[in-house]
């Protein structure tokens, strides 16, 4: 059960952070603490900058909460991995993590429905998340992929690969612009 | 009635309350390992506090940035404050911080309680 849906960078991008490993919340802290020293170093606007750490924080939180890893001795799952990449255009947030295979399909389901939103409705469904969900026995809130989506102004990259009936592989891309063209 | 007055630390912001103005201030950074559990104290605060006092509250709300999870349990804070007749909302963001402006005007439309912004 493969399926996938590349988007096309123009050029060759340079990575300017990378980790795989354990997302405890501790892991998960040291790295964002790390990303935001890097961040200070880029010579993009303010807003950008908040943008990709808003953006790194959100997908650092759902590696944490929804990676699976057996550990060494299962050989079909890996330690999740981030990394931020940057070409003349973009900025790119990639991550890899291990799921359950039957959850393939709703998680598909909802990055397609995040994907054809436009603003107003990614802001509808959030106010319906906020009015009707209540937290997941995660901590999550069900928002993130919404505010994700909302606050980049793109388009989800994702794919999975299947790697048995028990768990896929879930590789997830989503860009920022290096420069904003916002009017206000 | 018992003083709210939460430490702040690099991920989680400081929340007190001052009784002389009337002010809840919440600001800072906003990651808790446990969104639920550190803001529990306040919605059982202000619970308390409508019982006991339900005078008109200042929510000042200065995030440097806040996970989802926060964003949850603000909407659940404004809807408990929007129960306090005459209460209201300032929001600050940094003056360069379009998003966390427009976080504020989000929040806005959905709760029934008037709102100010105030860039710093």
């Amino acid at each position: 059960m493969d399926v996938n849906y590349e988007g096309i960078i123009p050029t060759e991008p340079e990575v300017i952070f990378n980790y795989r490993g354990h997302f405890t919340y501790g892991d998960t802290l040291l790295v964002l603490k790390k990303i935001d020293q890097i961040l200070l170093t880029q010579r993009c606007e303010w807003s950008i900058q908040g943008k990709l750490f808003y953006v790194s924080m959100e997908v650092l939180q759902n590696l944490q909460r929804h990676s699976l890893y057996f550990g060494e001795d299962e050989l079909l799952t890996q330690k999740p991995f981030f990394e931020i990449r940057k070409n003349f255009y973009h900025y790119t947030v990639v991550s890899e993590n291990t799921i359950y295979t039957k959850s393939v399909p709703n998680l598909q389901q909802r990055l397609i429905t995040i994907n054809a939103a436009d603003r107003s409705e990614l802001k509808g469904q959030i106010k319906k998340t906020l009015l009707n969900d209540t937290f997941t026995e995660k901590g999550g809130a069900n928002l993130g992929l919404l505010c994700m989506a909302l606050k980049s102004g793109s388009t989800f990259i994702y794919s999975f690969k299947f790697m048995s009936s028990k768990v896929s592989s879930f590789r997830f891309k989503l860009s920022i612009p290096v420069y904003s063209n916002r009017k206000f | 009635m018992q003083a709210l007055n939460l430490q702040g630390t690099e991920q989680t912001p400081s929340i007190r309350f001052n009784t002389k103005k009337s002010v809840l201030e919440i600001s800072g950074k906003s990651i808790p390992e446990d969104a639920m559990a550190y803001y529990k104290p306040v919605m059982e605060w202000i619970s308390e506090y409508r019982k006991e006092v339900n005078t008109s509250i200042t929510l000042v709300i200065k995030f440097d940035y806040f996970d989802t999870p926060t964003a949850k349990v603000l909407f659940d804070i404004l809807t408990a404050l929007e129960k306090i007749e005459g209460s209201s909302v300032l929001w600050m963001y940094a003056e360069s911080d379009q998003d966390m402006e427009e976080s504020g005007l989000d929040f806005a439309e959905l709760v029934n309680i008037p709102f100010k912004f105030k860039p710093y």
